[in-house]
């Protein structure tokens, strides 16, 4: 371009010479003339005596054509100037114009409605390479979510205009332009800053399209909506005729003797002009035939109709009536049932009372709500245990038929068996406890009763038995002197029966006191190898004198449990005992190994065995066989109910197996010591 | 001398009993019928050995006991308790409160002479 204004320059310098001749050619033109056309005078005269005024006049008009001549010059150079602009507008104009086909061709393909996206980028790419200073080897590639459109001759070159089509702040792809062959390269690279602000207007529009398709598709899937719902969608006038129903809504319809274009039935009318007059939603319950619908009326604000937006909530309110009718059941046996029934929040404040707990502690439910369960109405000596008992239960570990005190409302202390259970809410979460409990003051009050009886009647029993025995004792040691034969046989008898009735009230003595649990087992370990071989010490004699082998299998060094050897003791020798005096002939063995994490002492005779009936009774208390060689033998029918109670309060088992004829074999079975906790 | 022992026992059979076995064996032996008569003839006499019947009115056993091992010149006295069972809880109390021995009852008199004669040796 600097080229071509330098040349208007030059060529205006040439006019201003120009200019200057023809005034100078005027002049000598106009001499001449003066001279020898139009002579009037002397030729000296003609040549020098032209007048001042003429000279003046000459030398005027030939300035006038000298500055004629430069101002067409001037004139000249600016339209040259002006034609060059125009060409280059043109030019550009028609750039431009190609552009805006492009970009016109482009944008009008958005116009296209239900023509899909790839359509529109298939045709889009063809639309681009004819805006590009050379059409013919340009061409383009469009890449949209890894689908590709492309003009027929694209290949990718090192030509390459490249810029990102994004979506919403997303990248959803690549518009591409490449020229096929290179092109002389301009002072602006291979493509002009025009075609580069092209590329990205054109990818400007692609990303239009693009979204506007998205929406597009959005729509015609929402569209589908209330086609698809299984739930009756409604769109009603204000006349009450209805617009739209879709498919689930069409039975209704029917059932409302309405149909599309038809009126709803009267009692809608009222509800649709209030709804449209108060512009809010409104929820009603409609019953057909057999289902239960809940309708949400929505009124379309200034288009003066309204959607209706149904449920079937047939199965639901009939899960929630069942729910409420459980819940209903639940309340009406908390309060009727016949145990108290005490709730606390995660406070520890009372929100559970029920008749029962108002019964025993005289405060109604009234009273106790919202007031500290624990502080207010539970006996010191129980405070703490059952604020523990409460934590526990807080924190998910629930606690069974522990004890505690309840202060009553006239002073009085009410022994309660509880049992706590978490609360949670729908969610899970820990909201407080719930206690069940079992008012045992009566309970304890005859277990006290019992317990007072026989040490009473023990004790009763045993001073006549004492004097009984002892002075037996003073005639049979001879200390009142001599006695004849049949004197000492007779008063022997006297003497074992007392010693009969001894072992009988010990035993009664003992099991009450293992069964209601005021006898405490020692805690300390016991090696069960030592205390079973004292045993079988023991009844060594016993068992030789009956011409019985009495046999020993330990199989373990030192087999420790915790407990006390004495009750344990009593328990193997209780075993041991019964088993050389129910053994007519043969032997009894005593084995003690260890099970897993268990310790068994196993003692098995070649007695006389028990019936299937007898092995079914015999930890009871009393019991006593049928069999006649059994009920020849003494014995007050307690030990196994006291070995049974004594291995019980190991955390034990006393198992038994028995043939009759044939011999029985007692098992005790004793967690081991690491393995076990203390026995209470 | 013959060597004294007191005797405390509610039940005069028992009582007798006792008394007749320590007796014929050459104790002196000194019956009551409580604890407190116990308590005034111990003062009065200073036995070598001193029975106690763990339940009797008036006063029991073991409070005798106490009274006897709070006073410095009784509290040497050897005391045998007579407990209606073994039961150990009243063992473990009467042998922490300072007693010697325990018979249960019922009981051979000859055992309870032979105790007697563990801790008296013989008894003049």
């Amino acid at each position: 371009m600097k080229n071509k204004s330098t040349k208007h320059i030059s060529i205006s310098g040439h006019l201003i010479w120009l200019g200057i001749g023809l005034a100078a050619l005027y002049w000598i033109l106009e001499s001449a003339m003066d001279t020898f056309v139009f002579q009037e005078g002397t030729f000296t005269e003609r040549i020098t005596g032209a007048s001042m005024n003429e000279i003046w006049m000459r030398m005027l008009i030939t300035g006038i054509i000298i500055i004629f001549a430069v101002y067409a010059q001037v004139v000249v150079a600016r339209r040259k100037k002006l034609e060059e602009a125009l060409r280059k507008q043109a030019y550009d104009l028609g750039q431009r114009v190609k552009e805006l086909d492009c970009l016109y061709g482009i944008s009008g393909l958005v116009e296209k409605r239900h023509i899909p996206l790839p359509e529109i980028l298939k045709s889009a790419v063809n639309l681009i390479a004819s805006a590009w200073q050379y059409p013919e080897i340009t061409c383009a590639r469009i890449i949209v979510e890894n689908q590709i459109f492309k003009t027929n001759n694209f290949r990718e070159t090192i030509w390459k205009q490249t810029t990102k089509i994004m979506v919403h702040g997303k990248r959803v792809g690549t518009l591409e332009v490449c020229y096929l062959e290179e092109r002389p390269k301009s002072d602006e690279g291979p493509f002009l800053s025009g075609e580069r602000s092209l590329i990205n207007a054109i990818a400007e529009l692609l990303e239009g399209i693009i979204d506007h398709k998205k929406a597009e598709e959005e729509i015609k899937n929402l569209a589908k909506f209330p086609d698809e719902n299984p739930n009756p969608v409604l769109r009603v006038a204000q006349d009450s005729s209805v617009l739209y129903c879709n498919r689930t809504g069409l039975p209704l319809l029917d059932l409302w003797g309405s149909a599309l274009g038809q009126p709803l039935p009267g009692f809608w009318r009222q509800t649709i002009n209030d709804v449209l007059s108060s512009s809010s939603n409104r929820t009603i319950e409609v019953v057909l035939r057999d289902r239960i619908f809940s309708f949400v009326i929505a009124p379309v604000v200034g288009r003066g109709y309204i959607n209706l937006y149904g449920l079937d909530i047939t199965e639901r309110r009939k899960a929630e009536e069942e729910v409420a009718r459980v819940a209903d059941d639940l309340r009406r046996i908390i309060e009727t049932v016949n145990a108290p029934i005490i709730g606390v929040d995660v406070k520890g404040l009372i929100n559970e009372w029920n008749q029962k707990a108002a019964d025993i502690s005289g405060y109604s439910r009234d009273e106790v709500l919202g007031r500290n369960f624990v502080e207010d109405f539970v006996g010191d000596d129980y405070k703490a245990s059952l604020e523990e008992v409460l934590g526990k239960a807080l924190k998910g570990e629930e606690t069974a038929n522990f004890e505690f005190a309840l202060n009553t409302k006239d002073g009085q202390l009410v022994i309660v068996l509880f049992n706590a259970t978490t609360r949670r809410d729908a969610s899970g979460n820990i909201i407080g406890v719930f206690g069940i409990g079992q008012d045992i003051s009566e309970r304890k009050k005859i277990e006290q009763m019992k317990s007072d009886f026989v040490a009473l009647a023990s004790h009763e029993l045993r001073t006549p038995l004492t004097s009984i025995a002892g002075y037996v004792d003073l005639i049979l040691d001879g200390d009142v002197g001599e006695i004849s034969k049949e004197q000492r046989e007779f008063l022997e008898i006297v003497s074992q029966n007392t010693q009969r009735l001894e072992t009988l009230i010990n035993d009664v003595l003992d099991i009450e006191k293992i069964e209601s649990g005021r006898v405490k087992m020692r805690q300390e370990k016991v090696n069960l190898n030592k205390i079973v071989e004292d045993c079988i010490n023991t009844f060594k004699v016993m068992a030789e004198s009956k011409g019985l082998k009495l046999q020993k299998e330990i199989k373990a060094d030192r087999i420790e449990v915790w407990g006390d050897s004495d009750r344990l003791s009593q328990v193997f020798s209780n075993l041991l005992s019964d088993a050389i005096k129910y053994t007519k002939e043969g032997r009894v063995k005593v084995t003690v190994r260890t099970k897993g994490r268990f310790a068994s002492v196993a003692i098995e005779d070649s007695g006389v065995g028990m019936s299937q009936q007898d092995l079914s009774r015999i930890f009871t208390q009393f019991f006593r066989s049928d069999n006649s060689y059994v009920r020849k033998t003494t014995g007050t029918g307690l030990g196994l109910s006291i070995a049974k109670a004594t291995i019980e309060k190991h955390n034990g088992d006393i198992r038994v197996e028995s043939k009759l004829g044939v011999g029985t074999k007692f098992e005790v079975i004793l967690p081991l010591l690491k393995e076990s906790k203390k026995v209470d | 001398m013959a060597k004294k022992i007191v005797l405390a026992e509610d039940e005069p059979q028992i009582a007798r009993l006792i008394e007749f076995k320590l007796k014929k064996e050459g104790y002196q032996v000194t019956w009551k019928e409580n604890g407190e008569e116990a308590l005034k003839a111990i003062k009065a006499d200073k036995p070598d050995l001193i029975l106690l019947d763990v339940m009797m009115p008036v006063m029991d056993g073991y409070e005798v006991l106490r009274r006897l091992k709070e006073d410095e010149n009784l509290r040497s006295i050897p005391v045998v308790m007579l407990t209606a069972r073994a039961q150990e809880r009243d063992v473990v109390k009467g042998i922490n409160s300072g007693a010697e021995d325990y018979i249960t009852k019922p009981f051979h008199p000859a055992e309870l002479l032979a105790r007697v004669k563990r801790i008296l040796g013989k008894p003049g």
